[in-house]
């Protein structure tokens, strides 16, 4: 007891320098956790705008179809889809079951003809949000809520031949909301058909190589251009991403007893994207983690360093008055950590108030790799990394102080004594 | 009535770089039970060095120590702390208190180790802090007290632990001449209230006078037993 007395008396007794030391941990700590809570909003964001705008949670397809379909689409149609969608409706989690039918084709406004990438979506189903609409969800809902209409209107299931394109392919012919146009695709059964659209607005999403092509249209319009009553995937929307794992689960065991030749991907399986930003993220984490590790076990080996040679004497008096070279070796480990868990306490304190603050005024974000849109990072308070930190600060305050505590232990007892 | 520290033919020897220093010439001494012992000598002469011996502090690079029967070099780092804690009390010249801690805890701190409440920890250094006449000084830190008043938390520090011998390098030293006579007449009332045995160094010729016996040293060799 006194011996804890002792090293936490002794960490106070200078305190500009102890201050110094806990600054250097706490500050050490802070750039932890904003850095942490920074890199999860944006992964966050990625994640969220990636599956509102693009995958959904789960994609189901018929069997085959995510390995061979790109070259031959419609070989792997789902004909019935009503009995599939009330299926997967009852599975606890899932909020909507959407039916997509995507195609090649051409877009053409008489003068400037491209190729598109058309997708026939449920627009009951398919979030989309107007670049007005802001009130809604705050400042960030452009980034949260699916594709975003830059201007004129979102597809509208009473307008069949409604029909809304990519920002980048818009501009590419040139056209406006209210424009005519022809659509051109193959049928499925190989012959070509054309219908006339007319543009209701102009989107875009994180994607700017999406945006570049896309055309978006209603289903049953979709169907009618290639002439099928097929679609040919199903996007699931769950409550809650974290359900993912579980819901495809349940899916995978309920297509096996239904013996429906099915197959069910996840949102980070159709996002090729979100997996490398991810790895990159916490790799740069690392390295942070890692600098910041080093900066902590220099400041507190300086600072047990300095206490060990400045208290020689005090070391040589109470070995002479019988504490052993452990007991010594204790009370400066002791130190080394009373320093380490103080620095963490205040890491702790620090770190969240200064990235609640930053989240409350937000950072301002250039768009990301591949997407067009800047936006506004909110940074959020990641407890594991709280418990990380602070585990960090007090590790490595003992790291630190081993080797002055060892010195310390083994000092010689009338060198210390005699040591002015 | 065996004898509780046997010194015999002693030699200590430091080497600074390829310099070989005698400290001491092969000491012979013995000490009684309840003696209370003055080594003196000029400056140099070896006696911090032969207390240290006797203190279980250094190892004689020839010779024998025995403390209580037990020779000190057989004992390893750890065996001859525990002798230290439990036989051997200390006092320093330069009082050595533990700035940190107050002077009730000073004097509690020989105690630490030992299996004992702490309430009864406490009430030992209290009584000790009071047999030196210093009860109202308990929370005092050491720079609060004086310099006689820090030699007598010393002191009560030595005696909390109830050794067998109390060894005090030069504890007048640093005190003027009546302070250091006072801390002197207290060590000597110990030496008869309680038995403690006390070997102390000392230049001071009045100081030296108060010993029962007085064994003077010169470069590092006894000169005559007075
Ligand atoms: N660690 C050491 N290394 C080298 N020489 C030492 C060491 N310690 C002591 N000596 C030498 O040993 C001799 C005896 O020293 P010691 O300290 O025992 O003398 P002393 O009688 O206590 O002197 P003083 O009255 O000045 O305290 C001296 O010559 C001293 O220089
Ligand atoms: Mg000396």
């Amino acid at each position: 007891m006194i011996t804890l007395r002792l090293a936490i008396r002794n960490v106070f007794r200078h305190r500009t320098r102890s201050v110094i030391t806990l600054a250097a941990i706490a500050f050490g700590c802070t750039a932890i956790i904003f850095v942490g809570g920074f890199f999860e909003d944006i992964l966050y964001r990625m994640q969220e705008s990636y599956i509102k705008a693009h995958t959904g949670h789960l994609q189901i397809y018929t069997r085959g179809f995510f390995d061979k379909g790109s070259a031959r689409p419609f070989s792997y149609l789902i004909d019935h889809p009503d009995d599939i969608i009330a299926l997967v409706k009852k599975v606890p989690g899932v909020v909507s079951v959407a039916r997509r039918l995507q195609f090649s084709g051409l877009l053409s406004t008489g003068e400037n003809t491209v190729s598109c990438f058309g997708q026939g979506v449920e627009p009951d189903y398919e979030p989309s949000v107007r670049l007005t609409d802001r009130s809604a969800a705050g400042r960030n809902v452009a980034l949260l809520g699916g594709a975003i209409i830059e201007s004129g209107e979102p597809l509208n299931a009473n307008e069949p031949y409604h029909i809304i394109l990519g920002r980048g392919l818009a501009k590419g012919i040139d056209a406006k909301p209210g424009d005519g146009l022809i659509l051109v695709s193959h049928t499925i059964a190989g012959s070509i058909n054309a219908i006339d659209a007319t543009v209701a607005g102009i989107f875009y999403t994180t994607s700017k190589a999406f945006d570049d092509y896309a055309v978006r249209l209603p289903l049953g319009t979709t169907q009618q251009l290639l002439q099928t009553e097929s679609v040919q995937s199903l996007v699931v929307m769950l409550r809650r991403t974290s359900d993912t794992d579980r819901v495809k689960l349940t899916l995978r065991e309920l297509f096996v007893q239904r013996h429906l030749s099915l197959e069910v991907k996840a949102w980070q399986e159709l996002n090729d994207e979100y997996g490398k930003s991810k790895a990159f993220l916490w790799r740069m984490f690392l390295i942070l983690k890692a600098v910041v590790a080093t900066i902590v076990i220099l400041s507190i080996y300086n600072t047990m360093n300095m206490a060990v040679v400045e208290r020689t004497s005090e070391i040589g008096t109470i070995m002479a008055l019988g504490t052993t070279r452990q007991g010594v070796w204790q009370l400066f480990l002791l130190e080394g950590a009373t320093l380490g868990l103080i620095g963490g306490c205040l890491g702790i304190a620090i770190g969240t108030a200064i990235t609640l603050l930053i989240r409350h005024v937000g950072i301002p974000m250039p768009p990301p790799p591949g997407a067009s849109m800047s936006w506004i990072s909110e940074p959020v308070i990641v407890p594991s990394v709280l418990v990380f930190s602070f585990v960090l600060s007090l590790i490595t305050s003992l790291i630190s102080s081993f080797f002055p505590a060892y010195q310390a232990s083994r000092l010689s007892v009338a060198d210390a004594l005699r040591h002015a | 009535m065996t004898p509780l520290v046997e010194v015999a033919q002693a030699a200590k020897e430091y080497w600074l770089g390829k310099v070989r220093v005698p400290a001491l010439k092969g000491v012979d001494l013995v000490v009684k039970r309840g003696e209370f012992l003055a080594i003196a000598g000029p400056s140099g002469s070896g006696k911090t060095t032969l207390l240290n011996l006797i203190g279980c502090i250094e190892m004689p690079t020839s010779g024998t120590v025995r403390i209580d029967q037990v020779d000190i070099a057989t004992r390893s780092s750890d065996e001859l702390a525990v002798i230290r804690a439990v036989k051997l009390g200390f006092i320093f010249q330069n009082f050595n208190l533990l700035p940190v801690l107050t002077a009730l805890e000073n004097v509690e701190y020989p105690l630490a180790t030992r299996d004992i409440s702490s309430r009864e920890r406490r009430r030992h250094a209290q009584e000790a802090l009071a047999s030196v006449g210093l009860a109202t000084f308990e929370r005092h830190k050491p720079l609060e007290l004086s310099g006689g008043q820090r030699q007598r938390v010393a002191i009560a520090r030595a005696i909390v632990t109830q050794p067998l011998i109390i060894l005090a390098d030069e504890p007048t030293a640093n005190l003027d001449h009546k302070t250091g006579q006072d801390i002197l007449a207290l060590m000597k009332s110990i030496n008869q209230q309680r038995g403690t045995t006390f070997i102390f160094s000392t230049h001071d010729q009045k100081v030296m006078q108060m010993a029962n016996r007085i064994v003077m040293l010169s470069d590092g060799q006894l000169a005559r037993a007075a």
